[in-house]
């Protein structure tokens, strides 16, 4: 591993950041957290990251906003991070349109660690 | 086979036609026409139509006609029929208009024919118009143009007293007849001529034309105490009375008829307009019908039944139906049918319509008929359009019960998905932090990169997540019991200010940088569940404390409210960004909080609607407002009836 690659967490619940954050530091990641579409956005920008584990129930808006952001916007083109779903909604439309809009893989809460550690590697 | 009565055109012998009555049973309906010569085009159009609506046409039947039949030919015809193994199934009957000089004899028939028939033929009665398009003379009808009784009395009494009157003058008043112009003595006999077409007639008035020419001729005409027509002016008079009489009665009946028609149709518009009044107040199609039901004896109609379809189903449901009354039944077929009918019980004619509640026959009205066919034509016509107007109102009720239905359920629905998602994320996320976090120390452990640090940051969180899981499963279980009423609240009196101190206490061991200031005058005592009202208090301060944004500061008080001396309020008020004035209301609703996703402010959204239950079940309440200078004010609103006031300080 040449430079530390940076990950992005999206996720209202602080809970579900920390031991996310404490896993992936430990992992040789950097890790940014973000709490909410705005603030999302606004990391995105910042640290242009590698991976983001997204959220979609975020308090000002729909995590859905940030993937059609990044596949749309002129703003994020230069970069092209794996996104990780990562939410309560089981029906088969949202997983839909997430993987529609570049989302990696879909992983619905709880989920298995070791799994999502699969899926950022 | 078909028996239909009817009156009307002119025909053929009956005896003659009943002999070509068929013998045993015959697929071709027999009309049979019993016949006045007074019936009108309209009225034959009406007939033909009525024919029609039973699902026959005139070209397959047999007609028997016959005019001016008399009762005893008229049960001979029926006799015949069945001897000859016919059956009759139907009736029709037409309402003769109450000044048919036959009336009688119609009114007898028709007696006649409802005893027979009963429960075994259905009589439908035919409306006739009354406004006897053919025979018109002046607007007469030749009904008029026969002689009564009356017509003859009324114009002799007329005759007399312009004879008397004119003798007495010429007796006590000599002086003055002898001056009198021929012409006026003329007016004198002129007056009850007219008087008497104008009330009663053209008949009785040519009879008092008649009379009083006569009169008039004979004792005051020279040559005196002769009948002479010899002169002009005799012939002259005779046209000038017979004239009058004419244009005055005939006037007079259309201004009658006029007057008669007007008066019906304002009867039956304020009547309208009464039904239209009380109904429309009503909220639903259902109150509309009970309404109508419960005041229908106030239409002034006769005798009155009403049966609302779920009555009706229940007869049925039940098997009563060999129970039920006549009427009873046929209101049922009238309710599967959807078809006005008529049935006849006791002797006595009852028609049965139905309403019609957006298409679908929701009540029936049965009403006698009355025996006088004047009366049973305009209570018909009363029926007809009640039925109408009842039904078209209830139909607009129902349409905007089910848009409202519609709506309701949508929004429940709505309510449905919003709480499964609420409660999924409520109860997911701690799961999945739970799970991650013990995962994380799991797998970093294995791979010895836990640092003491970290392992101490997950346990808190996976034990914060599995309290934060803990007390919502405790809000959902608090709720159920609530709403179900399991709980009961036991009241006393209860010192707020010791309330509020333990709540104080309690709080600072949980959260260490919460301030909440008590002004509460110690001895404040209110009608309350001690373990309730400190649940709910507790609530509130949380709440205050998870919403503050600088630390936690509350502040309690407590105070008798000027206009409800037995009420007392504990107010909680917090320092945090308050509550927009569109969730005012709502902030008591169950899950509110999760319509606004601000769920960084962890909690169940439960809360508020315990909270609230919870004052409830103590007969309190709770309410929530803005604080002007920033911040919610919760109200707390305890009663103090039952407290010893001097317990108070």
């Amino acid at each position: 591993m040449s430079a530390r690659k940076t990950a992005l967490i999206i996720d209202d619940a602080a809970s579900i950041r920390t031991f996310i954050k404490i896993s992936l530091d430990a992992g040789g990641w950097i890790v940014h957290e973000a709490g909410s579409v705005a603030g999302g956005r606004k990391q995105i920008a910042e640290h242009a990251p590698d991976l983001i584990i997204l959220d979609l129930g975020l308090p000002d808006g729909d995590g859905l906003e940030i993937l059609q952001a990044l596949a749309e916007q002129d703003a994020f083109a230069h970069i092209s991070p794996r996104v990780i779903v990562l939410t309560v909604r089981k029906d088969p439309d949202t997983k839909q349109s997430a993987l529609r809009l570049g989302a990696h893989s879909f992983l619905t809460k709880p989920f298995d660690m070791e799994t999502l550690l699969e899926l950022v590697d | 086979m078909l028996c239909v009565g009817a009156f009307g055109q002119p025909g053929r012998d009956i005896a003659e036609a009943a002999a070509t009555a068929p013998q045993g049973g015959t697929a071709r309906p027999i009309l049979i026409l019993l016949a006045d010569n007074l019936i009108s085009v309209t009225d034959w159009n009406n007939w033909q139509k009525r024919y029609a609506d039973l699902g026959f046409h005139l070209d397959d039947t047999l007609f028997i006609l016959d005019d001016y039949l008399g009762p005893t030919d008229f049960k001979a015809v029926f006799d015949r029929i069945e001897a000859a193994g016919g059956t009759i199934s139907a009736l029709m009957l037409g309402m003769m208009p109450a000044r048919n000089r036959r009336r009688h004899w119609i009114n007898a028939a028709y007696t006649y024919l409802e005893d027979r028939f009963a429960g075994t033929a259905s009589i439908t009665y035919v409306p006739l118009s009354q406004d006897q398009k053919d025979g018109r003379f002046f607007g007469l009808t030749r009904a008029d143009l026969r002689l009564q009784h009356e017509q003859i009395t009324w114009p002799v009494i007329g005759a007399l007293l312009a004879f008397l009157i004119s003798e007495l003058t010429l007796a006590y008043l000599p002086n003055i007849f002898y001056s009198l112009h021929r012409g006026n003595i003329f007016l004198i006999f002129l007056a009850p001529t007219i008087l008497i077409s104008l009330r009663m007639g053209v008949i009785a008035g040519l009879v008092s034309s008649l009379l009083n020419i006569l009169i008039l001729n004979y004792y005051y005409v020279f040559p005196l105490n002769s009948l002479a027509f010899a002169t002009p002016v005799d012939i002259f008079s005779i046209v000038i009375f017979f004239t009058i009489s004419i244009l005055v009665s005939g006037a007079a009946g259309r201004l009658r008829n006029k007057f008669v028609q007007s008066t019906q149709a304002e009867r039956q518009a304020r009547l309208l307009f009464r039904v239209n009044q009380r109904l429309i107040k009503q909220q639903s199609a259902d109150a509309i019908l009970d309404t109508f039901s419960q005041e229908l004896n106030d239409f002034d109609l006769g005798e009155t039944r009403f049966f609302k379809r779920t009555d009706l189903d229940a007869v049925e449901r039940n098997g009563t139906e060999d129970t039920a009354d006549a009427i009873e039944q046929a209101a049922l077929e009238v309710l599967q049918e959807g078809k006005a009918e008529s049935v006849t019980e006791s002797g006595k004619s009852w028609r049965l319509k139905p309403i019609f509640v957006n298409k679908t026959p929701r009540a029936v009205v049965a009403l006698k008929l009355d025996d006088q066919l004047s009366r049973r034509q305009d209570s018909l016509q009363t029926l007809a359009a009640l039925t109408l107007v009842v039904g078209s109102l209830a139909s607009l009720r129902q349409l905007a019960e089910d848009l409202e239905d519609g709506r309701l359920r949508e929004e429940r629905e709505k309510i449905r998905a919003l709480l499964l998602s609420s409660v999924s994320h409520d109860l997911k996320t701690p799961l999945a932090s739970i799970i991650g976090s013990l995962g994380v120390i799991k797998n970093l452990k294995q791979q010895h990169r836990l640092s003491e640090e970290n392992h101490e940051t997950l346990l808190q969180t996976a034990l914060d997540e599995a309290r934060r899981l803990d007390s919502f499963i405790t809000n959902i279980l608090d709720m159920t019991r609530l709403e179900s009423g399991q709980v009961q609240a036991k009241l006393e009196a209860v010192d707020l200010y010791g309330l509020a101190l333990d709540v104080r206490d309690r709080l600072a061991r949980k959260f260490n940088n919460f301030a909440v200031d008590i002004q509460i005058e110690p001895g404040s005592h209110a009608m309350a569940d001690p373990v309730l009202s400190e649940q709910v208090l507790q609530n509130i301060l949380e709440n205050a404390y998870k919403y503050a944004q600088d630390g936690g500061k509350a502040e309690l008080a407590a105070f008798v409210p000027e206009h409800e001396p037995h009420a007392l309020h504990l107010s909680v008020r917090d320092f945090g960004p308050g509550i927009p004035e569109s969730r005012l209301k709502s902030v008591f609703n169950k899950f509110e909080r999760l319509k606004y996703t601000d769920s960084q402010v962890p909690g169940t959204g439960l809360g508020m609607a315990i909270a609230k239950a919870m004052m409830q079940a103590q007969n309190g309440d709770i309410t929530a407002a803005n604080h002007p200078a920033g911040g919610a004010i919760f109200t707390l609103i305890f009663h103090r009836n039952g407290i010893d006031q001097s317990k108070d300080s």
